[in-house]
């Protein structure tokens, strides 16, 4: 079924997916791709690899956000059928509740916050109605534009984008998925369409595609970035997952995942120069230039010092995971963003379930 | 890469034209005043938003709007049914082809899918309240508040456009548009540059900047700048020196003229200067999809026309040209099959025409067809003595000949039909005069399938016994009248008709020039209104 080579590579973090994703965008001149990512910040991450990789971006590829895409392919062309005024923008915001009591038969109200603004968790249903609504042309329209969609950090597709997304899946354009349901710590999309696949459990929307031959999942399991040490300990997160194999082989005497104690802190952060990393800005004083957890996707550093938040610490403690949704998908991603080694602080009386309290020698 | 249908609204002349475009060669043709300019340079605006080369929203003036529109738009303010202000909208129509598909979309008038851009110069919502100040006062109103509107430009998909953004590249060649030699150079040079490859410009660039370096480190110049140097103080504190203009305006496009065997541009003659920026433009814009051009007739003689229509038709080759023309020559050289004849709503091409007819005409010289088609009315007849007698009788009727006042009378021979069949798809004004040969309602029953039309008029006389125009001519002044104007003496009617229907053309012609009235026949005075 599969043979437009629809497919949803699930990889570990620090596999190198972004580049993967470049690469694949930019090697083949005779494909006409459109390589896509859910935020500015990733969009400017991929535009920088293409230009650090190959000097430029070839005119082959078309690097943009996903809801540039969204207007510039699926709702703008055809917006007539529906809505006669341009939609020149996306609203962000959360729609009030005051304006979520509409019907959809009420297109202007229902999707638009001012006749040019679109609500963005609502963007790819007014797509998805302009396809029916017309017959399919925005499909039948990109097919004549792009041979190959690239998806990057597929993960944080949620609501209507995942219906987008089936239709392309049964068009003529190559799909191709990146992303690890992970990391899927980006919610702006709180539509309740197709609640039940968001945030890691997308990958319950992957598997239902594949089982329809919509798609084939392939993984990259090994991880460019962090020593095996960190992969096995940010394995114990998602237990189902395939094994992440490090291909980083460096040593450097301080390897690993360790325990910190309060009263240590300031000493190994003088002996190891650690990025601090918190899961927010409550809970006390820091040391260094915190970066939140989420904010820190994407990044890497040589060695990181976490600032755990309780449930993280309770796991420590018991060794049972409680966590879910982002407050596990974020410690996921900040427990990966080391080649070398992550600290985690704990209070100095602590007795640790899982992992070992690092002690200095003298 | 090429256009299939242009839409405009309210630009210039045009209040609503809608035409349809072949692949290859258009010939526009139609009359002085039916926009054919327009045409082009509103296909030109859509497809570069570039007005007299420069980006429309500089060029901006309150005549771009149709002046019919403009005054709807007064008057229904001031009878106090006020309207929204009247806007410009230019939609062109591409053909798909995968470069083009990223134009596609159902943004348009028709909210039909397919491939175009279009154009429009609205007024602009942020200006409501200047605009509510404005039309205050309706009987002060006597324009459109050009000032306050904007240029969209988009593609069918609802994207923003910009130059390089319609994968369709265009060249308007408008050299008789060109008036004074500034421009004129101005826009030689601007061509050159296109013709340049990157890396000759960039020795253009490179040679002219050394060369005014050399300008300073003349040894005069040095003295100069030496003796100003002591100036210091009298007309400033800085120092005072002389130098070429090393600012980025000026570049060597300011600096260099181009010349023809050694003679400035501007001054070779009017025709070779045309010649050479048709030939120039069309070698430039060798990687444009479509040529926008007109009236390459002007200012050139027979032979030299004949040599820029072969060069035309053979750099053309492949792509899209639309050229207007007011020549019948330029007209047979080009193809009148290509011709399109344009009437400022919209274009007739041959394709529309019956396919014999189509065919008649590809073999038939063209001008005939012009001229049918730029007259405001024609009275077709048979031969040369049919027009002569309706030429006399309409300088009887209305004191001056026909032409002067717009009529063509044409002599077709007995292809009537050919001709009805144009004349009725521009709904032309179109008068018959022919014999009825003995058998009008035969005759008249030839013509039976333009009863319908209303611009058609059909006069054949019901006498079977004048069955042509000389008869009918002795049997409207008799025998004695006729004698005395042909200076002849024949004493019956069959003999003085045997000899005008053996003299046709010397006889008619003679009738033409006498200075006595002669009685117009009915039916051909009907035709002669």
């Amino acid at each position: 079924m599969t043979q437009s080579g629809n497919r949803v590579v699930l990889a570990a973090a620090g596999s190198g997916k972004t580049t993967a994703a470049v690469k694949l965008a930019c090697e083949n001149p005779e494909k006409r791709t459109a390589l896509i990512t859910y935020t500015l910040n990733g969009r400017n991450e991929l535009e920088a690899r293409a230009y650090r990789e190959f000097g430029a971006i070839p005119p082959q590829v078309n690097i943009s956000t996903w809801y540039t895409f969204v207007l510039a392919h699926f709702v703008r062309p055809y917006q007539n059928h529906l809505h006669e005024r341009r939609v020149d923008t996306i609203n962000f915001e959360r729609a009030p509740a005051s304006r979520r009591r509409f019907r959809k038969s009420q297109v202007a109200r229902y999707y638009f916050s001012s006749a040019a603004r679109i609500w963005s968790d609502r963007a790819t249903d007014f797509a998805c109605s302009l396809i029916d609504e017309t017959g399919g042309l925005p499909v039948s329209r990109i097919q004549g534009i792009f041979d190959r969609v690239i998806v990057d950090e597929a993960q944080d597709l949620a609501g209507w984008d995942l219906e987008l997304i089936e239709h392309l899946l049964k068009s003529a354009v190559e799909v191709v998925l990146m992303g690890d349901h992970r990391q899927a710590t980006f919610s702006t999309n709180d539509n309740p369409k197709n609640r039940q696949f968001s945030g890691e459990k997308i990958i319950d929307k992957f598997a239902a595609w594949e089982r329809h031959g919509l798609v084939q999942t392939a993984h990259q399991s090994h991880s460019h970035r962090c020593v095996q040490g960190i992969c096995d300990f940010a394995d114990q997160f998602f237990p189902d997952c395939e094994p992440t194999t490090s291909q980083n082989q460096a040593f450097t005497g301080h390897d690993g995942v360790y325990l910190i104690r309060q009263a240590d802190v300031k000493r190994y952060v003088e002996t190891f120069a650690p990025q601090t990393l918190q899961w927010s800005k409550t809970g006390g004083a820091r040391v260094g230039s915190p970066l939140n957890f989420g904010d820190s996707k994407g990044m890497t550093f040589e060695r990181v010092l976490i600032y755990p938040h309780a449930k993280f610490r309770e796991f420590l403690g018991s060794g049972r995971m409680e966590l879910g949704g982002q407050s596990k998908t974020k410690t996921y991603v900040a427990m990966t963003r080391a080649r070398q080694s992550v600290a985690i602080v704990v209070p100095n009386n602590f007795t640790p379930k899982v992992g070992e309290v690092f002690e200095f020698d003298n | 890469m090429s256009i299939i249908r242009a839409v405009i609204k309210n630009y210039r002349a045009l209040k609503s034209a809608d035409v349809r475009f072949l692949n290859g060669i258009n010939v526009v043709v139609g009359d002085n005043e039916a926009g054919k300019s327009t045409l082009l340079e509103a296909i030109n605006l859509a497809l570069r938003g570039q007005l007299n080369r420069r980006a429309v929203q500089y060029e901006l003036h309150p005549f771009l709007i149709n002046v019919d529109a403009v005054s709807e738009f007064i008057e229904a303010h001031r009878q106090g049914n006020p309207i929204a202000p009247p806007k410009i909208s230019i939609e062109v129509f591409l053909a798909e082809t995968p470069d083009v598909a990223v134009l596609r979309g159902s943004m348009n008038s028709e909210k039909v899918d397919a491939c175009g851009v279009s154009l429009t110069i609205c007024f602009d919502e942020a200006f409501q309240a200047e605009f509510t100040a404005y039309v205050a006062d309706p009987e002060a109103l006597n324009s459109v508040p050009i000032e306050y509107y904007k240029v969209v430009w988009e593609s069918f998909a609802g994207a923003s456009l910009s130059a390089r953004s319609i994968p369709l590249k265009t060249a308007l060649i408008d050299p008789s548009n060109i008036s004074n030699s500034y421009a004129a150079n101005k826009y030689v040079l601007e061509i050159v540059r296109d013709y340049l490859t990157k890396p000759q410009s960039v020795a253009l660039a490179l040679a002219y900047r050394s060369m005014r370096g050399e300008f300073e480190d003349d040894a005069r110049i040095k003295e100069i700048n030496a003796d100003l140097a002591a100036k210091q103080g009298v007309v400033s504190d800085k120092v005072l020196s002389v130098a070429m203009d090393t600012t980025t305006r000026a570049s060597w496009e300011t600096g260099v003229l181009p010349h023809l065997s050694s003679i400035p541009l501007t001054l070779v003659g009017k025709g070779e200067q045309n010649s050479v920026k048709i030939k120039l433009a069309i070698e430039a814009a060798e990687s444009c999809d479509l040529f926008l051009m007109e009236e390459p007739e002007n200012h050139l003689s027979h032979t030299n026309l004949g040599r820029l229509v072969s060069h035309l038709a053979e750099r053309c080759k492949g792509k899209q040209l639309i050229v207007s023309t007011h020549s019948s020559f330029v007209l047979n050289k080009l193809g009148i099959d290509r011709v399109m004849m344009f009437n400022g709503i919209n274009a007739v091409t041959l394709d529309d025409l019956p396919a014999d007819t189509k065919s008649y005409f590809q073999r038939l010289p063209g001008h005939d067809t012009l001229r049918l088609i730029l007259a405001s009315r024609s009275i077709l007849v048979e031969g040369p003595s049919d027009e002569l007698i309706v030429q006399k009788g309409f300088r009887q009727r209305h004191g001056s000949l026909p032409l002067e006042q717009g009529v063509e009378v044409i002599a077709v021979g007995t292809s009537f039909k050919r001709f009805l069949d144009i004349a009725r798809l521009l709904q032309l004004d179109v008068s018959v005069v022919r014999d009825n040969d003995g058998d009008p309602d035969g005759k008249k029953a030839l013509f039976v399938d333009y009863e319908a039309d209303e611009t058609i008029h059909i006069h054949i006389d019901g006498d079977a016994n004048a069955r042509t125009l000389e008869p009918q001519l002795i049997k409207a002044n008799g025998l004695q009248k006729l004698n005395q104007m042909l200076g002849t003496d024949f004493t019956n009617k069959a003999e003085m008709s045997d000899h005008m229907q053996a003299n046709k053309t010397d006889t008619a012609l003679t009738l033409f020039e006498s200075s006595d009235a002669l009685t117009i026949p009915g039916y051909i005075s009907d035709a002669i209104r």
